[in-house]
């Protein structure tokens, strides 16, 4: 089973480019695809963790062979929906809570003939949908993959920032990248546009 | 009408007047209405930063404000009272606004929420917690809690004693909340007992008591005085 991220913020920010290197640890990189990667910048960057295209998803694969997970689908994904099926869809985006539905928006409506699938009503980041999905493909049903709703990270003393997403624990403990708690913790945080001009 | 419903309407008239006080007042540091209903009519006491903006030129403001409230909330002859809050930064609904005035101008909300914190602190409260949420560095939102001290989160002291506020700031991502929850200081907490201290009697006053209490003693027992030189007769 292939993974596929379709690229679909306007930039690669920092926390973007984390979860897909994240993504790309969990599954390996012979099966990770991100597609949609327009910009020569990002692609020359994310050349080294996965392999790219600049096609988008359904260009590249047959609709009827893939599944898209959003959170908006109506049926929920289980092992017996990747039957004959070649890749796992998720998108590329930094979501917010609440949800905007920005998933069915860009990418399930562009894949009118794939199976849109949620997991559940959680809210997960790119590399925790990611997990799940490998998880699902290796028969386990969702049920299966124990979940934990918000993070609590404390960045030091008087201060912590809370996640609100759904985060799949990993023996006891939530699974999240080291990079994104050094990232989360660094004081001198700036926006995406100021770090790249 | 049920009682549930005259709970929610009461709640409901509450609300929609809290949201008017802010539209109107909001620019002169608004930090809380009580509504109290007294035999002449409506006592509503307002609690100001800058009480001269509400009050207007020879009280054109408030007599405008007075109005309004009669004839929009349906409030019996209100009677408004201006009071100035004499420390704003004890104020939660001013402290909110100034953060989300300060987020929308372009200040990074870490800076704000450690600097917030301090100066709330430095005036001495008992305790603060400021959760700023949202879009707030314009990629995930997430909520950053800057927190110091002592803060009471549940029963009774939370709802009575801690003052609470709560603001939106309009950001380019996206909006974003802020929160602001302030113990402030010499509150009376239910769990704070104080045992006083037993006063040793000076000299003076131990002589000023016995003063005192010598004429009780002779006519008080005076009828049992026969009773008690009986027994000791027989």
């Amino acid at each position: 089973m292939l993974f596929v991220i379709e690229h679909l913020e306007p930039c690669l920010s920092e926390w973007l480019y984390i979860e897909y290197f994240h993504a790309a640890r969990i599954v390996g990189r012979e099966r990770l695809f991100i597609t949609n990667v327009k910009k020569k910048s990002e692609f020359r960057e994310l050349f080294t963790i996965a392999h790219i295209e600049r096609k988008r998803a359904r260009e590249l694969f047959g609709q009827q062979k893939l599944i898209v997970l959003d959170p908006r689908a109506r049926k929920t994904l289980s092992p017996d929906d990747l039957r004959g099926k070649q890749a796992i869809v998720i998108g590329g985006i930094l979501g917010g809570e609440p949800p905007l539905g920005r998933t069915k928006e860009l990418l399930t409506k562009s894949l009118p003939r794939a199976s849109a699938r949620n997991l559940r009503k959680h809210q997960f980041a790119i590399d925790s949908a990611t997990y799940v999905a490998k998880k699902v493909s290796e028969g386990k049903s969702l049920g299966e993959v124990p979940v934990q709703r918000g993070l609590e990270i404390q960045i030091r003393k008087g201060h912590s920032t809370f996640l609100p997403y759904a985060f799949p624990l990993v023996k006891g403990k939530p699974l999240i990248s080291r990079e994104l708690i050094t990232y989360l913790k660094r004081s001198w945080l700036l926006t995406s546009h100021k770090r790249r001009t | 009408m049920p009682v549930k419903q005259t709970f929610i309407k009461r709640g409901l008239k509450r609300v929609e007047l809290e949201t008017f006080l802010v539209q109107e007042v909001g620019s002169a540091g608004y930090g809380g209405v009580d509504v109290r209903r007294t035999p002449t009519g409506t006592r509503v006491t307002l609690y100001i930063e800058r009480p001269g903006m509400v009050i207007g030129r020879k009280g054109r403001s408030i007599k405008q404000l007075t109005d309004d409230l009669e004839k929009k909330f349906g409030l019996e002859n209100p009677q408004i009272e201006v009071v100035e809050i004499p420390k704003p930064e004890l104020s939660g609904p001013i402290m909110a606004k100034r953060i989300a005035f300060a987020l929308e101008r372009g200040l990074r909300a870490r800076r704000i929420g450690h600097s917030m914190t301090r100066r709330i602190m430095g005036a001495g409260a008992r305790g603060v917690e400021i959760i700023i949420s949202g879009r707030i560095a314009g990629e995930r939102s997430r909520s950053e809690r800057f927190y110091k001290g002592y803060l009471s989160k549940a029963g009774v002291p939370a709802e009575k004693l801690v003052s609470h506020g709560y603001a939106v700031a309009n950001l380019k991502p996206g909006t974003a909340g802020v929160k602001v929850n302030i113990m402030p200081p010499d509150v009376p907490l239910p769990d704070e007992i104080k045992i006083k201290e037993e006063t040793k009697p000076t000299e003076a006053a131990a002589v000023a008591e016995t003063t005192e209490e010598k004429p009780k003693k002779v006519e008080e027992p005076a009828p049992e005085e026969g009773g008690e030189s009986g027994n000791t007769k027989g």
